[in-house]
């Protein structure tokens, strides 16, 4: 990829929409024992609590143009610290593309095609993101941007038919019926599950134009996904009841199966599996991406092609090893728990500090 | 020239998973399921599941080991029931007796028969909500009896199958029953301060002379020839039935709730009054409002009902034009009327069966809901029968009909 190219404000915005939303469109319902009837209001809060992580990664892109936070990270630390972080950065790339093929895929497996193997998606998907990242950034911009309108005009145009027959006002008021430390862990977590697009923002801020304006973009980005999650969330709720949220396995599938357009169309879950469609194919290519621009760096840009192959070789694998949504659902959990947002604070510090230590 | 016959062979490899021919079925290999039925036997342990489903092709007739089959023609419906010790282990036994693969995708209603309702609900509604192909919008019934015997009976004209004659009776919700799906079923069931209910099903038998039906016996291999009929409220105590609302309670239960009620007929006369003065009435509206106060630290729930009437009998011993006066009376008799309704329902949830089918606790919880999590939640199977409710009922006749008195005869 080109390293002077810069992304237009369109593309920011689908990055951050499809950044934040991975993983987290599966766990969300883990806060709901935490949170209860405010689940949609600790979304809102949480996803705008990576702002301040973000102006971070801006800050420090600023301050060194035309570099990535890895590609900082190796002028100042040298190749095998860097390299070291980087091989880190590919395995989390890896694991959150493997949960997020496997909740998809299996999700289609419960829903959908019941006799078609998983491995048969995932390969097809796999393929697709491969030859999409190969493509190059603008493109896979595009494709980005792309894939969100359609998404959300999918999810939105879906959930119109739910109101006003679908929704109860009693499910969600109060909004306040969980304990303060409750909605603080709950705002917590989903601040942890959607700092996957700190990973992709990460490698992308080279990419982002220096003038403030788009400055305001990035986090008007974050912004706009806050706001569009918290309220598919809230009419989850408002349809299923919040007691009946928590124990769903795939949030707006389960909610959409509920609308009925008259006596012959039953559920348009359909509409919502091709923005979870969607979504996946984002969040595959954004991690694809993400571990390939590292794996450019620990072995020197050596036949970037086969790095590809093999990284694609490196999410099929263990995807098709686990073939399990349940499993994939705790190993996402975890990881937003205890490895991403970690491990992104611990690079920021690190690529912080030792830009000031050089500088002296 | 290489990369384009790489990318040629990719398309047509990809072209064979990409068709999706691994989930392939013929319309004609499916058995469309339209109605589910559980019964469970307290002395045998075990549960039995009676399927019905539309025809696609010849009706088939079987019979094997635990299992029975009753074939109809056409839109009648064939139905099959098995026993086992678990209902998806009885649904195991009935798919390795029909060739053709079951599809819940149109399934209509659930009939649950009045034992398995008695023995655990939460299994059945768990077990319909866990199914993907199962949609949750199906409907949910109660039967006053066994749930085969209601699924088997065939109506009488021949033109409908019982499993669309339920669903159709239960969306009319012609006031006495509640329309309820499992959705909705499951939500009252994981909603504390809100105890479930669901419609009740009746299958009245017709003695034909056509009919080969014993009304004592009746045997699977035998066709039973009946209606369905749609009546009451079964209510429960968290998943186990607890009983039946009558019509009276049952529309007190729509009242309380703000369910919709279409036809009604006061059922309140003063002492000697003559049945033909009975009031007849189209509702044209019902509304409820339930809200709960703290008074002296005690909770209060109060109910206020408003609904507007239209007229459709008049009372026979009446004035022969209906003045402002008549319909003031009137009024007053509909009020009343509801007013013991709502009366009649309370004292058999709140006293007899101990349970909040109304919502009131969850009420409480909406208004106060820390105190209801640290204080109610844990007492509310005590505080609820002693319950303080208020009622208020306002009753509105907006017209009579096309005529303003009644026939007189010369």
């Amino acid at each position: 990829m080109e390293k002077n190219d810069k992304l237009p404000i369109e593309q920011i915005i689908a990055f951050s929409f499809l950044g934040i939303i991975g993983n987290v469109v599966y766990i969300h319902t883990w806060i709901d024992h935490d949170t209860d009837r405010s689940s949609w209001l600790a979304a809102f809060l949480g996803i705008l609590l990576l702002i301040p992580f973000a102006l971070w990664i801006l800050y420090l892109g600023k301050r060194h143009p035309q570099y990535n936070i890895f590609d900082i990270l190796y002028n100042r630390l040298g190749k095998i610290p860097t390299g070291i972080i980087c091989i880190l950065f590919i395995f989390i790339n890896v694991a959150v593309a493997v949960t997020q093929l496997n909740m998809f895929t299996q999700m289609v497996h419960v829903f959908l095609l019941r006799s078609t193997p998983s491995w048969v998606i995932m390969f097809l998907m796999v393929s697709m993101c491969t030859w999409i990242v190969q493509k190059g950034t603008i493109k896979m911009g595009r494709l980005i941007t792309v894939l969100t309108i359609i998404g959300l005009i999918n999810y939105l145009g879906c959930f119109v038919f739910a109101f006003p027959s679908d929704v109860s006002v009693k499910s969600i008021i109060p909004i306040f019926d969980t304990t303060l430390i409750g909605f603080i862990k709950g705002t917590i977590f989903i601040t942890c599950a959607s700092s996957e697009y700190l990973l992709i923002f990460m490698v992308i801020v080279r990419h982002i134009n220096k003038c403030p304006k788009y400055d305001k973009w990035v986090v008007g980005g974050i912004v706009i996904t806050a706001i569009i999650f918290s309220i598919a969330i809230l009419i989850i709720i408002a349809m299923m009841s919040p007691e009946l949220a928590k124990r769903i396995a795939f949030g707006g599938v389960n909610a959409a199966r509920i609308i009925h357009i008259g006596e012959f169309l039953q559920g348009l879950e359909l509409l919502v599996f091709i923005t979870y469609q969607f979504i996946a194919t984002g969040k595959t290519i954004m991690s694809l991406y993400c571990s390939w621009d590292s794996a450019k760096i620990v072995f020197a840009n050596k036949k970037p092609n086969l790095q590809l192959m093999i990284l694609a070789f490196l999410i099929i694998v263990p995807s098709i090893w686990l073939n399990s949504y349940n499993v994939a659902y705790y190993l996402a959990v975890f990881m937003s728990k205890f490895i991403i947002l970690p491990f992104v604070i611990l690079v920021l510090l690190l690529t912080t500090v030792s830009s000031r230590i050089k500088r002296k | 020239m290489i990369k384009r016959m790489i990318s040629l062979i990719l398309v047509i490899v990809l072209s064979i998973p990409l068709s999706g021919c691994w989930d392939y079925s013929e319309y004609d290999s499916l058995a469309q399921i339209i109605g589910v039925g559980i019964d469970f036997n307290p002395q045998t342990k075990e549960t039995t599941v009676t399927i019905q489903y539309i025809s696609t092709s010849k009706p088939e007739q079987s019979s094997s080991g635990s299992s029975t089959t009753k074939s109809l023609s056409g839109s009648q419906g064939i139905v099959h029931s098995a026993s086992d010790k678990t209902v998806v282990g009885a649904l195991t036994k009935l798919q390795q007796i029909i060739i053709k693969k079951f599809f819940f995708g149109y399934m209509k209603v659930v009939v649950v028969g009045k034992e398995a309702a008695k023995r655990d609900m939460a299994d059945i509604i768990g077990l319909c909500d866990r199914t993907p192909s199962m949609r949750s919008t199906t409907y949910i019934a109660i039967s006053s009896g066994k749930a085969k015997d209601t699924l088997s009976t065939i109506d009488i004209s021949g033109t409908v199958s019982s499993s669309q004659e339920i669903y159709s009776l239960i969306k009319k919700g012609t006031g006495i029953t509640n329309p309820t799906t499992i959705e909705q079923f499951e939500e009252m069931l994981t909603i504390s301060g809100w105890e479930a209910t669901a419609p009740r099903v009746v299958t009245v038998e017709k003695k034909s002379e056509n009919s080969k039906t014993k009304n004592t016996q009746k045997d699977m291999d035998q066709v039973l020839f009946g209606d369905q009929k749609v009546e009451g409220i079964a209510v429960f105590k968290k998943q186990y039935y607890k009983g039946a609302l009558n019509e009276k309670e049952s529309f007190g239960y729509c009242w309380i709730t703000g369910k919709k009620v279409t036809q009604y007929k006061t059922s309140s006369l003063p002492k000697g009054d003559k049945r033909e003065n009975l009031l007849y009435f189209t509702m044209s509206d019902s509304k409820s409002s339930i809200k709960v106060k703290l008074e002296k630290g005690k909770p209060k729930v109060y109910i206020a009902i408003n609904v507007k009437a239209e007229l459709n009998k008049y009372s026979k011993d009446a004035s022969d034009e209906i003045t402002p006066e008549v319909i003031d009376n009137m009024q007053k008799s509909l009020s009343e009327s509801i007013y013991q309704d709502v009366k009649a329902a309370l004292e058999k949830c709140q006293r007899k069966y101990k349970t909040d089918v109304f919502g009131f606790g969850f009420e409480l919880f909406r208004k106060y809901p820390k105190l209801w999590q640290t204080e109610y939640m844990e007492k509310w199977d005590k505080i609820y029968p002693k319950l303080d409710v208020v009622i208020r009922v306002n009753a509105k006749i907006q017209n009579t009909g096309t005529t303003t008195g009644k026939l007189i005869v010369e």
